[in-house]
């Protein structure tokens, strides 16, 4: 019997479920790295997740793993990852999806790589990912659309887009997105897998291409809730290299996950949050609240009158701060752009800075108020991440003002939390016609990452929406 | 008043020296208009003072207690 017969389909283990079988000696580092190079020949030219790949280096390092002794061994030791482009490495090119930046080679590696890196991952490659991660689909001029393993003529939703596309078709088992306004949640959603915006503060950014420095967050995406656990654990904390990084210890995620939500109050956000979603969203999110009444939670109505203004000011703040990044860039470098990044940094040169001054000093005062009104009645907040399932490449690619208002739909309910510092989990909840995932939107208190887990993990432990692996359909050959 | 697609050209072109071509300055206005207006009626309705350093004191003040 071959040792990968003896885990069965690799597919079908979680980061969790596989790190616990290489550390058992049940499959070598090395085999998975073979396994997942094989299935990457098979899916890359389908979905095009990745923008490099280097399994070269990697089955090097896994031969390392496989004669590491066990008690040198970290909680990811031997486990394919891989992440969207725009982490640095020394060394190594991070191209940030961008053409400008197809030969850049950072000198210093980012913290949290460090961190995985001593945790025993293996890097498999780089991910593909919206240019500078700049809006919320799978577009990407430079290196090729990234399609969503669900319906390949869907988009994944962004920016994380690769990292999405690539945990859905199980060519990794952890990876490394980025959220400034969303796109760990939204590729999450709509590519049917786990994601989490960690609080402002609890992962240190120092090493990744800064989009927008008061909203960036680093984030996880894995299949399952306890995977995003583990990898919290490995990359939490505070930085001596990010003085915007957290003093505040890291909580051992792992343990509480099941606690169980018994006597958790979770607060829908109906207003605002469900405006304009389909009937098949709503029964999906109606469906969780029904699991978590049936574990002992107790589901309470809200409503969230700062969400209008928390959006508005998180626009101002997001185009604001990335249009006057890419300043120099857009005079001298404008047709390196791709049309749907020109356009947005094109767009953000026209907030006044006092808008984008109110933003930044009605934060504190906004976060507040939802701290003192919305978690006084609740212990969660709960609301679709996005009240539509991915739209295709055509519907999303701006090119009409149908397409455009679509496009300003899909970040509306995950760029509040980004605005108000808050962690906040994506989990598939169901499906939607023709078979797209459909995900709720868990949001903790500051730095309140292990209750949001706990409560994520026990659904999870009660359905199987996180097990299901896309079949890799494309509507038009149907 | 509403805003004026030419108007935030003309400013974006003197401010930053960079063309904001008509359709965008268009879109532009269109997106921002309703912002715009809902960040004003903030101004005048909400008492919502702050200082920029407010946010990350108040989220630290607010740390869950590991369960």
């Amino acid at each position: 019997m071959s040792a990968l017969a003896k885990v069965g389909d690799p597919a079908e283990l979680d980061l969790t479920g596989l790190a616990r079988a290489i550390a058992d000696r049940e499959v070598s580092a090395a085999e998975i790295v073979q396994y997942t190079a094989n299935r990457a020949a098979r899916l890359q030219p389908k979905l095009n997740c990745f923008i490099a790949t280097d399994f070269d280096r990697a089955f090097d390092a896994a031969k390392r793993a496989d004669a590491t002794a066990g008690d040198k061994r970290g909680p990811l030791h031997g486990v394919p990852v891989a992440h969207k482009d725009m982490y640095y490495r020394a060394g190594q090119v991070a191209t940030g999806g961008t053409k400008i930046r197809r030969d850049f080679r950072p000198d210093y590696t980012a913290t949290v790589l460090e961190r995985l890196d001593h945790a025993g991952a293996i890097e498999i490659g780089t991910l593909n990912m919206a240019e500078f991660a700049l809006y919320p689909t799978g577009h990407n001029a430079h290196y090729g659309d990234c399609r969503n393993p669900w319906d390949t003529d869907r988009i994944t939703g962004g920016s994380s887009s690769g990292s999405g596309a690539a945990i859905a078709a199980r060519l990794c088992w952890g990876s490394l997105g980025s959220d400034s306004g969303g796109s760990v949640r939204i590729p999450s959603a709509f590519c049917g897998v786990s994601g989490l915006k960690p609080t402002a503060g609890r992962v240190s950014r120092h090493g990744i291409m800064p989009l927008a420095h008061s909203l960036d967050y680093v984030g996880p995406l894995t299949q399952s809730v306890r995977d995003i656990a583990r990898l919290l654990g490995v990359i939490a904390g505070a930085d001596g290299k990010d003085h915007t990084a957290s003093d505040l210890p890291v909580g051992d995620y792992q343990a509480g996950l099941g606690m169980g939500v018994k006597g958790l109050r979770i607060g829908v956000l109906r207003r605002y949050f469900f405006d304009g979603a389909g009937p098949e969203i709503v029964r999906a999110l109606d469906g969780a609240l029904d699991v978590f009444r049936g574990l002992g939670a107790e589901i309470v109505e809200l409503d969230m009158p700062e969400a209008e203004l928390c959006a508005t000011y998180a626009y101002f703040a997001l185009f604001g701060e990335f249009s006057s990044i890419h300043v120099p860039w857009l005079g001298a470098r404008l047709a390196d752009y791709g049309p749907m990044a020109r356009n947005r940094l094109l767009r953000g040169l026209a907030v006044p800075a006092a808008r984008y001054h109110e933003a930044m000093t009605r934060r504190g005062p906004l976060l507040k108020s939802v701290l003192d009104g919305r978690f006084a009645r609740a212990d969660l907040l709960f609301a679709p991440t996005t009240n539509l399932a991915a739209p295709t490449f055509a519907e999303a690619d701006e090119s009409n003002a149908e397409s455009r208002a679509l496009l300003g739909k899909i970040a509306r309910n995950t760029r509040i939390f980004n605005y108000l510092g808050l962690p906040a989990l994506s989990i598939p909840c169901g499906f939607a016609e023709p078979g797209l995932p459909v995900a709720m939107q868990l949001v903790g208190k500051p730095f309140g990452e292990a209750r949001l887990l706990r409560a994520g993990h026990a659904y999870q432990e009660a359905t199987d929406w996180h097990r299901r692996m896309p079949a890799l359909r494309t509507s038009s050959a149907a | 008043m509403p805003l004026d697609a030419k108007l935030i050209a003309a400013w974006v072109k003197a401010v930053h020296g960079i063309e904001l071509p008509e359709a965008l300055a268009e879109l532009t206005a269109i997106e921002m208009e309703p912002m715009n207006a809902r960040a004003l009626a903030a101004l005048r309705d909400y008492d919502i003072e702050g200082e920029p350093g407010d946010f990350e004191a108040i989220l630290e003040a607010h740390a869950e207690q590991q369960p």
